[in-house]
């Protein structure tokens, strides 16, 4: 998994609920432009595909945020205004003011005039530039008079750029540098961090010399994220994979809120030393922490269900969305629901049943907050589905359910399947004992399941696990014709499971075995992953598109770093080779900067009382109008005034060119 | 520093057992530092640096760092060098070469990583007892909770009454009040919310180690769904309708379990047994759990324990039962101690320097500060502008000058770019000002100075008292010096030719004579830097709890924090990492850089360099740290 990771790392790069950010399109294939499949990793220094592309020189990698070159820019400063206090500080505001003098040459208005002397001075953008998805900063530097300075040598007279994390500076001092481009009045160059020489070069005197700061996100050896530049002077790379900062240690406030960043400064002292136009611009390719906030939150009485078996709790939702016979788009959502809450279960027994809601919008359009299609009481599982005084011993619980919808070509829908975990209970000391039951068909809202008399798998079936939860089925081909991969999280002792593992099913929803046993494969273990996961994961959600050149899978999953602090991250696998999905699921590597969205995000919090609120669950499905779009249902736990819970689910979208 | 408790407890046998079978070799000392390597300047005045003269020359710079089986120790004369004497193995073990062998191997193993220390071949160390939850001295004195509260012979009092009587409080919450019954405690919460009581005074879990013993009394025909729970748990937060139970143990009765509570989620569950089942939940300030049933441990996990340095204890739980068949908590014991968490650092605040009252601009921002406490007073030297100033500290965090003239200025060729880095040490007599000496090249070399009077006045010496000599240092600077049982101890920063740096130790038992280089140890490796984007700098070396305790700053990037080592003889280091960084606001918000500790009984101080992004102020802070508790077996 190492290795996995490591490649990875330079491949994937994005953030934390960074909101508003370009979007995400991981792979898109380069339908053609050269020959053979997916160039599997952009930073690997292989040929992946063989077709003779290596790494970004393959179009496969035009997208990735170690090859991405489009750009939107941040800050254009072209030094003309008549005020530039608007846009800029002038450090250091403690001390003298000053004025610096704005002259051109060739018809460029360059920035200089950094007296009195006694102390370096700059102009410090008040916006900070969001960089960590990656970014350029170009300026221009120039020196006019080299007076009593030698052409290799520091000199008390320069002027440059900077990337600081700081909006002002000491009387006396620099400003604290995370990178720092500097033309010293004779002409010697300096790349400096932390006021230290990390690179040098040499460039004349009166003469443009053309800076370009290039900002790549990438992981260290700890796999923490980081931002390394590539900083060219003069058409001249001088500096490769210099790692600026951890993106922890980025400006995380104002512009800077979603994207963290830095600010942006041209910096001098003396005369004869000029800065000229600063631009900056961020990588406009990949986030898969993108989430377009949708309207119509949802809730268990939104969706009409009859508060006797959702009062208390309504989440881990399960969506599917498809065409209906007069085109509309139809979603149907799929929740677990108890008249009790889940903060009981330490102390006892709590039952669950499931729920389904229905609707239908217009193409393109948003879903209704209210007038769904809803079975009102539970679809599968007992109303109520918990009582505290023995009085439905007898109720077993269902619990975390999964849409898959099998859709024709019109993107009509041919079947829903469903799977879901159900409690077992032959002793009461059972209770918390699931398997896991897949149903096809599924029906409308009203239409009720009765369960089977067994589950589709017990964990009498799998050594290791006590119990199995959070079933998720991916289907092997575009068919399903052969039938599925199920995901469920291996319950393998009282604390949060550390391993999701996947069993292979028959199309006609039987386990497949293979020696003994049924075939079964460990997809996701938690002390592979990172920190994000140390403390556990569950609940995956897989999404798999087939290309004519090989398969994507990516598995959304809750995971957690510290007991209770769960947080949704992202694992991709892909092959070229569809035809091992029968046999073999692609091991997913994970993300490099998971998680993708934390209870710390705007998402999560925005609303919240005393900061308490939880994500409880994830869903995901792509809108059969627009497969470029994958729609998101965030489930959140909320604490009210005076100590109630409530439950959200909130819509979210992104964009993914190949979902 | 104080004596050393010695420890008769069974514990150590083993460990007696195990260095019964180790012969540590004494240390030759005819290593290659065994020529003095610095000569001090004279000293004016009655005090002299006696014997004095030029600046000498370093015996063991140059000298490759060796490691072979002894990783050092037989190149030094470690008997000289333990940080407590009373504990030198050397004495009680005799001496063979592999005797320190098999101590090497042991302080390898032991010091291999942050928590390795674990193993009880490991107690022999006094750096062990950093960051282990080990060697904690237990709190007698207005303990923050009651050592016992049988909760069953409370029967028909108040909860608060029941904590009065045993000298401690409770303060009850819940819809309804717990009721103590023959039971014990019923917790009387609800399905809508919790019931119970916070008990006590706050606890910071992050410096103190707790054993809690619970007795459950388990409910009378509760299976299945019903609900009765009784549990005790550390919460960082106000119980309202539900306890977040952070780390503690909850009996649920439905499920005859007793699980133990991490981040408000079960981590584990056990069977939860009978009324007389005893269970201890064991808490380590670097964030180990462990359960114990009926003595037996279940299991080890993880907690936060740096979000808990104001931890309320609680007992609470939920009964919807009658009160005669309910679930309750008979009896809890508990037993706190205060332990040795490096980054448990409290009461972080700015430093104001004042003359005549009024702040004194530019000094809050002065650089390289010490401490010293010389009995009635406490003294703070810094460096402002190439001049060095010494106040005097009123109140934590609080120092005033006396008058502005600077304690020392440069005067001296050697001293042509300044002097800075001051070190301050007291002998008991006199007060001693070790610093940097910049020449007009930038490169250092370590002076010494001398007061005598009470208001000091530095008298220097003739010359520096180190100097870089030879092929590969080409400057010295950052002095750290500590002085106990005769012995001087140096740590300075090494400028290498070639650019990188390192820290290095040297001792000599008369700073007139010079200086000897601890050699071949594991102090140079582990602080080594050559690499522009980072830089090893600050030393500050105390002797606690029988160890050394090596703090230095390390800048990364742009950010500067301080890392600790800890060391029984100055040889072998045992790495603790960041122990101090960006406090995420303030005048430290980004990072903190030349701490100076200061070791007080129970307690470490410091003054510290906080970095905000825009300039560097001077902060106080300062953190529990047993120190006398040790163990003494040797």
């Amino acid at each position: 998994m190492n290795r996995w990771l490591a490649v990875l790392a330079t491949l994937l790069i994005g953030g934390c609920s960074w909101l508003n950010s370009p979007e995400r399109n991981l792979v898109p294939p380069d339908g053609g432009v050269d020959a053979g499949g997916i160039e599997l990793f952009c930073d690997d220094g292989l040929d992946d595909d063989e077709d003779m592309a290596f790494d970004c020189d393959d179009a496969d990698c035009a997208e990735e945020p170690a090859c991405c070159e489009r750009r939107t820019p941040t800050l254009s400063e072209d030094w003309t205004a008549a005020n530039l206090r608007a846009g800029w500080t002038f450090a250091p505001t403690m001390g003298g003011a000053w004025g610096p003098v704005r002259p051109s040459f060739d018809g460029t208005t360059f920035l200089g005039g950094f007296v009195p002397d006694d102390s370096p001075r700059s102009l410090v953008s008040n916006d900070c530039v969001s960089l960590a998805l990656g970014g350029w900063v170009n300026t221009t530097l120039r020196s006019t008079d080299a007076t009593g300075c030698g052409p290799s040598d520091t000199c008390d007279r320069y002027a440059g750029v900077v990337l600081t994390v700081a909006t002002d500076s000491a009387p006396g001092s620099k400003l604290q540098d995370e990178l720092a481009v500097t033309l010293h009045a004779g002409g010697l160059v300096l790349v400096t961090q932390a006021d230290v020489e990390v690179a040098r070069t040499a460039a004349g005197v009166d003469e443009n010399v053309d800076v370009e700061i290039e900002l790549r996100p990438t992981l260290d050896d700890l796999n923490l994220p980081i931002l390394r530049a590539n900083v060219t002077v003069a058409g001249e790379l001088l500096l490769e994979d210099f790692t600026v900062a951890t993106i922890g240690d980025l400006v995380r406030s104002g512009d800077c809120a979603e994207i963290p960043g830095l600010h942006v400064a041209a910096q001098g002292r003396g005369e004869g030393v000029y800065v000229g136009p600063l631009e900056t611009a961020k990588q406009d390719c990949a986030n898969p922490s993108q989430f377009d906030e949708q309207s119509a939150t949802l809730s268990g009485s939104s969706l009409e269900f009859t508060p006797s078996w959702v009062e208390a709790y309504v989440g881990s939702p399960a969506l599917a969305s498809s065409r209906n016979s007069v085109s509309d788009v139809q979603w149907d959502l799929i929740v677990e629901g108890s008249n009790h809450g889940p903060e009981l279960e330490p102390t006892t027994h709590i039952g669950y049943a499931l729920g389904h809601a229905r609707v239908a919008t217009d193409e393109g359009g948003d879903w209704r907050l209210d007038t769904w299609e809803s079975s009102g009481s539970p679809k599968v599982g007992d109303d109520p589905p918990a009582c505290l005084d023995g009085t439905c011993d007898d109720n077993r619980s269902v619990r975390e359910p999964h849409l898959l919808a099998e859709l024709n070509d019109e993107q009509e829908l041919r079947d829903l399947v469903l799977s879901f975990a159900r409690e077992l209970v032959t002793d009461p000391s059972e209770r918390d004992v699931f398997g896991i039951q897949i149903v096809r068909p599924v029906g409308g809202p009203g239409t009720s399941i009765a369960l089977p008399g067994t589950p589709t798998l017990s964990p009498d079936e799998i050594p290791e696990c006590i119990s199995l939860r959070d079933p998720a089925l991916i289907p092997v081909d575009p068919e399903a014709q052969e039938g599925y991969w199920l995901l469920f999280t291996c319950i393998e002792g009282a604390g949060a499971a550390t391993e999701i593992h996947a069993v292979r099913i028959s199309r006609a929803l039987e386990v497949i075995r293979e020696g003994g046993g049924p075939m079964r494969r460990v997809v996701l273990v938690a002390s592979e992953l990172g920190p994000f996961a140390a403390a556990g994961i569950r609940s995956p959600e897989p999404l798999i598109s087939f290309e004519k050149d090989g398969m994507r899978l990516r598995i959304w999953f809750l995971a957690q770093s510290t007991p209770g602090d769960w947080a949704v991250a992202l694992a991709e696998a892909r092959t070229h080779d569809t035809s091992i999905l029968q046999f073999e699921l692609p091991e997913p590597v994970p993300f490099p900067v998971n998680p993708i969205l934390s209870n710390a995000s705007t998402l999560v919090q925005s609303g919240c009382l005393d900061e308490e609120c939880n994500i409880t669950g994830i869903a995901v499905a792509p809108r059969a109008d627009d497969l470029s779009r994958l729609r998101f249902l965030l489930a959140r736990r909320l604490n009210l005034p005076g100590g109630g819970r409530t439950d959200q689910l909130i819509p979210l979208e992104q964009t993914w060119s190949k979902p | 520093m104080s004596g050393n408790r010695r420890i008769q407890s069974w514990t150590w046998l083993p460990l007696a057992a195990v260095l019964a079978l180790v012969s540590v070799g004494c240390a030759e000392t005819n290593s290659a530092g065994s020529a003095p390597e610095a000569g001090a300047g004279g000293m004016n005045g009655d005090a002299s640096f006696e014997g004095a003269g030029g600046a000498g020359a370093e015996g063991g710079a140059g000298e490759p760092v060796r490691f072979d089986g002894t990783l050092g120790v037989t190149d030094n004369p470690v008997d000289q060098l333990f940080a407590n004497p009373q504990r030198n193995p050397w004495d009680a073990l005799g001496s063979d070469a592999e005797a320190a062998a098999t101590y090497s191997d042991a302080a390898q193993t032991c010091y291999a990583s942050v928590d390795a220390c674990g193993g009880a071949e490991c107690e022999a160390f006094a750096s062990c007892c950093v960051n282990t939850g080990a060697c904690c001295a237990p709190i007698v004195v207005d303990p923050p909770l009651p050592g016992l509260l049988d909760f069953q012979k409370c029967a028909g009092q108040t909860a608060e009454g029941c904590a009065e009587g045993v000298g401690s409080s409770a303060v009850t919450f819940g819809e309804l009040e717990p009721v103590l019954s023959g039971r014990g405690l019923v917790p009387n919460g609800t399905a809508t919310a919790e019931g119970g009581a916070v008990i006590g005074d706050l606890l910071n879990l992050s410096s103190q180690r707790v054993e809690v013993d619970v007795r459950f009394t388990l409910p009378v025909g509760c299976a299945g769904t019903c609900l009765e729970s009784a549990g005790v748990a550390f919460t960082g937060s106000a119980p309202d309708a539900f306890v977040d139970a952070e780390v503690g143990l909850l009996l649920s009765g439905s499920r005859e379990v007793v699980s133990l509570m991490i981040g408000n989620a079960v981590a584990d569950s056990f069977d939860a047994g009978t009324d007389s089942t005893q269970w201890r939940l064991s808490l380590s300030p670097e964030g180990a759990a462990q359960v114990f049933r009926d003595g037996n441990l279940q299991g080890a996990y993880s907690f936060d324990a740096a979000a808990l340095n104001q931890a309320q204890f609680v007992v609470f739980g939920r009964n919807l039962g009658a009160a005669t068949t309910s679930a309750a908590i008979a009896a809890i014991g508990v037993e706190v101690s205060s332990c040795d968490n490096p980054q448990a650092w409290t009461e972080r605040r700015p430093a104001s320097i004042t003359l005549d009252g009024n702040e004194v601009p530019g000094h809050a921002s002065g650089s390289g500060p010490s401490l010293v406490d010389q009995g009635v007073r406490k003294r703070m030297a810094y460096e402002v502008d190439g001049e060095i100033f010494v106040s005097e500290q009123e109140a934590p965090g609080e120092f005033f000058l006396s008058d502005s003239i600077p304690a020392l200025m440069p005067t001296e060729p050697y001293e042509a770019g300044g002097v800075g880095d001051p070190e301050l040490v007291w002998d008991g007599n006199f007060l001693f000002l070790f610093y940097t000496a910049w020449d007009d090249n930038g490169l250092g070399s370590i002076g010494a100075a001398l007061s005598v009077q009470d208001l000091p006045v530095f008298t220097k010496a003739d010359g520096p008292t180190l100097v870089p000599t030879g092929d590969d240092v080409v400057s010295y600077d950052a002095p750290s010096v500590v002085y106990r049982d005769g012995l001087w101890l140096l740590v300075v920063r090494a400028t290498l030719s070639d650019g990188a740096t390192e820290l290095r130790a040297f001792y000599t038992s008369d700073i007139d004579t010079g200086w000897e280089r601890v050699v071949s140890g594991a102090l140079e490796p582990l602080t080594h830097v050559d690499d522009p984007t980072s830089e090893v700098t600050d030393p500050s070396l105390i002797v606690h709890n029988s160890a050394y305790h090596l703090y230095y700053a390390r800048r990364t990037g742009t950010r500067w924090s301080v890392e600790l080592a800890v060391s029984d003889e100055l040889v072998l280091w045992r790495s603790m990492g960041e122990v101090l960084g960006g406090s995420g606001e303030g005048f430290d918000s980004l990072g903190a850089r030349s701490l100076d500790a200061l070791s007080q009984p129970d307690r470490i101080d410091i003054v510290y360099s906080g970095q905000d992004g825009v300039s560097f102020q001077l902060g106080t802070a300062s953190r529990a740290a047993p120190s006398d508790t040790a163990p003494s077996f040797f």
